[in-house]
């Protein structure tokens, strides 16, 4: 009969807990006392082992949470078993009848789980014997003795022992070699500790590939460095924020005119040339000014709103993306934006960039307009609560001074946190970045 | 909110009657990890009682068991470039950071009745009484283990348990300059701000003092004896 584990309870006031990690996989052996599975429940992972050895049936998955007393898995004391309760094992959420004993109390008790067998008697052995058995960690009543009357001996150990690692494998792997008559001892595993997984008996029945077959098609990359970062980070920011995204086609042909006219003035100054990115920064920090609740952190039990604006600019380099920070970008001028927003792209794609280059920030802009694309629904970079995407400057006909004209048109993308704030205090936001990239000269109001 | 030890406001009792308390300095977190599972495989086998270590590390970050790559704000390959530790670690919680000035306490501790909640409140309670003792009135939030200060995190803690021998442990800021909370979301939570006592009590405060309170609240209230401690470098 199947033995079940289940999640136990850990303290009065204890409900529910994570399933963190199963240490072996569906259907692998697990040794007596070998950890089974790690829970986790408020800051503490606590590691579950098995009450008998046996076959491994998983019921909820790494990563789900279960409620005290619910049976997690169920360990099966032979194959045929184990493939009974794939068939139809209980369903998930079952619990153990009765409340469940906390682990130590089962140990001091000397028994099982509430519905779990008494372990199976096993043959008399030597005292060597057993001294060999719990050096190694064998349960003596899976072994088969040879001396008197089944007297289990040192040698009885040492075989026991031999024979389970010539014939690690899973019993998946073992079913499809023997549908398939395929002799395992050739076979090497790639499994855990060598095991032989049912893709090593598959591969092994693979007629070999000829030169210049064409291969599965598939390319693996790994995602290390920079890519796994930027994918949690993303990843975490859509789980945890109520993202909502509104936009904005803004006329920007009098913000291309004033880049045109501060380009010409300080056309000399190379450290101070100016971007529509710095353009758009200003206009960004002006807008927050007025807004400050889009300058913000939600933390659960409240809303911290920053005095000052340190405005993330998003920056690709060859790595994928990051995002330094111009601090206090609300109280430079123009040119100090141009400057300082410069060094820190240089920094960036020099791959010389500080902690400090990059926490800290309030708010994220992204100019993405020479991609050419019109609109985005860009990601909000926890703890901040807005985030603004520039699209590409087309030019448009469009309705200029009750006229029709060919104006530059751009759309302006506003994502934010609608846990900190609603659409109408956000599109109100969105307004006023537009109005002060439509007429720059309002900026200094 | 105050944190009571428990609904009949017992203490909670101790496993053995006495402890070890070991006091390692400055140790790199690593070499304490090894340090640690040794420790535990022995109160495991009962070739050892109960110990309580203290240390501090030199800068690490550490992500638990429910953290991964989206707790840290800088790319993996920054730390190793500014030769920071960090360690994907076995206690539950998310990322962490330790620093000198920190104090780091590791109770490897069995357990009698495997009520984990209640160790880790009396072990907050234990650090909270020494922010108490400094005249910094500790705070404590529901759902959320750990101590603050005027609303600003001050200690926070992470555990694992394998057959029942608790492991990994808690650590307050005492003299730490913070730095280390800038490369993390800290335990998860976005926004939350860091203080040390030092940082409170605008002077840095004698770590030897402080360890001695701890160690005196922590025996104290997990009703540990005197008679066999031993404090050891």
């Amino acid at each position: 009969m199947a033995v079940p584990i289940y999640i136990p309870k850990l303290g009065m006031t204890m409900s529910e807990a994570t399933i963190v990690e199963w240490h072996a996989a569906e259907g692998a052996f697990l040794e007596k006392d070998g950890i089974a599975l790690t829970i986790e429940t408020e800051k503490v992972t606590w590691n579950i082992p098995a009450d008998a050895p046996g076959f491994l049936h998983i019921l909820v998955e790494k990563g789900k949470i279960a409620k005290v007393g619910e049976i997690v898995g169920q360990i099966a004391e032979s194959n045929d078993e184990l493939q009974a309760l794939q068939k139809k094992g209980p369903a998930a959420g079952e619990t153990v009848s009765g409340p469940p004993e906390t682990e130590s109390r089962q140990a001091e008790a000397g028994t099982g789980t509430a519905d779990s067998p008494k372990p199976q008697k096993a043959a008399p052995a030597s005292p060597a014997a057993r001294s060999m058995a719990k050096k190694l960690g064998v349960d003596l009543s899976l072994v088969t003795g040879s001396g008197p009357n089944g007297r289990i001996t040192e040698q009885d150990i040492v075989k026991y022992r031999e024979n389970k690692s010539e014939t690690r494998i899973t019993p998946l792997a073992k079913a499809i070699a023997s549908d398939k008559g395929v002799d395992i001892s050739g076979i090497k595993g790639t499994g855990d500790r060598g095991k032989i997984t049912s893709d090593d008996v598959r591969k092994a029945t693979e007629p070999p590939k000829q030169d210049g077959a064409p291969s599965s098609g598939i390319t693996v990359i790994p995602v290390t460095g920079m890519r796994k970062l930027i994918a949690g980070g993303m990843y975490e920011s859509i789980q945890k924020t109520a993202q909502l995204s509104v936009f904005n086609e803004v006329d920007v042909t009098g913000m291309l005119e004033f880049h045109q006219q501060v380009r010409e003035k300080y056309r000399n100054t190379e450290d101070a040339r100016v971007t529509h990115t710095d353009i758009m920064v200003m206009a960004t920090c002006r807008a927050l000014k007025r807004f400050p609740i889009m300058n913000s952190t939600f933390t659960n039990d409240e809303i911290l709103l920053y005095d000052w604006v340190h405005m993330g600019i998003a920056v690709s380099v060859s790595e994928g993306l990051i995002v330094p920070t111009l601090k206090n970008a609300d109280r430079k001028s123009l040119l100090e934006i141009a400057r300082e927003r410069k060094a820190l792209v240089e920094k960036a794609r020099d791959g010389k960039l500080l902690v400090d280059d990059v926490v800290g920030g309030t708010f994220t802009i992204s100019n993405f307009s020479m991609y050419n694309a019109d609109g985005a629904t860009p990601i909000l970079r926890r703890p901040e609560s807005g985030i603004l995407a520039f699209g590409g400057i087309k030019k448009k006909p469009a309705v200029y001074r009750d006229a029709l004209a060919i104006r530059s048109m751009m759309v302006v993308s506003l994502t934010f946190d609608h846990q900190v704030t609603d659409g109408a205090e956000a599109t109100q936001f969105l307004k006023a970045v537009c109005e002060y990239l439509e007429n720059p000269s309002l900026m200094v109001l | 909110m105050r944190l009571r030890i428990d609904a009949a406001g017992d203490p909670v009792a101790a496993i053995s009657e006495n402890i070890n308390v070991m006091d390692w300095g400055l140790l790199g977190y690593g070499e304490s990890v090894r340090r640690q599972l040794r420790l535990v495989e022995e109160r495991c086998s009962g070739a050892a009682g109960d110990s309580l270590i203290l240390v501090e590390h030199p800068l690490a970050v550490t992500l638990g068991r429910s953290g991964g790559q989206g707790d840290l704000l800088m790319p993996e390959t920054y730390f190793h470039r500014e030769g920071i530790e960090l360690h994907a670690v076995s206690r539950g919680g998310k990322a962490t950071f330790h620093e000198p000035g920190q104090l780091v306490v590791y109770p490897i501790v069995k357990l009698r009745d495997n009520d984990i909640r209640r160790f880790v409140l009396t072990l907050l309670e234990s650090a909270a009484a020494v922010f108490q003792a400094y005249g910094l009135p500790p705070e404590f939030k529901e759902g959320r283990p750990g101590v603050w200060v005027r609303s600003r995190k001050i200690a926070s803690i992470g555990l694992c348990v394998t057959e029942g021998v608790t492991y990994h442990g808690l650590s307050m800021n005492v003299n730490n300059d913070l730095q280390g909370s800038r490369l993390i979301v800290p335990c998860g939570h976005a926004g939350e701000v860091f203080t040390s006592m030092a940082k409170e009590l605008g002077a840095s405060v004698n770590m030897d003092a402080v360890k001695k309170i701890f160690v005196g609240e922590f025996k104290k209230r997990f009703r540990y004896g005197d008679e066999r401690e031993q404090v050891t470098d």
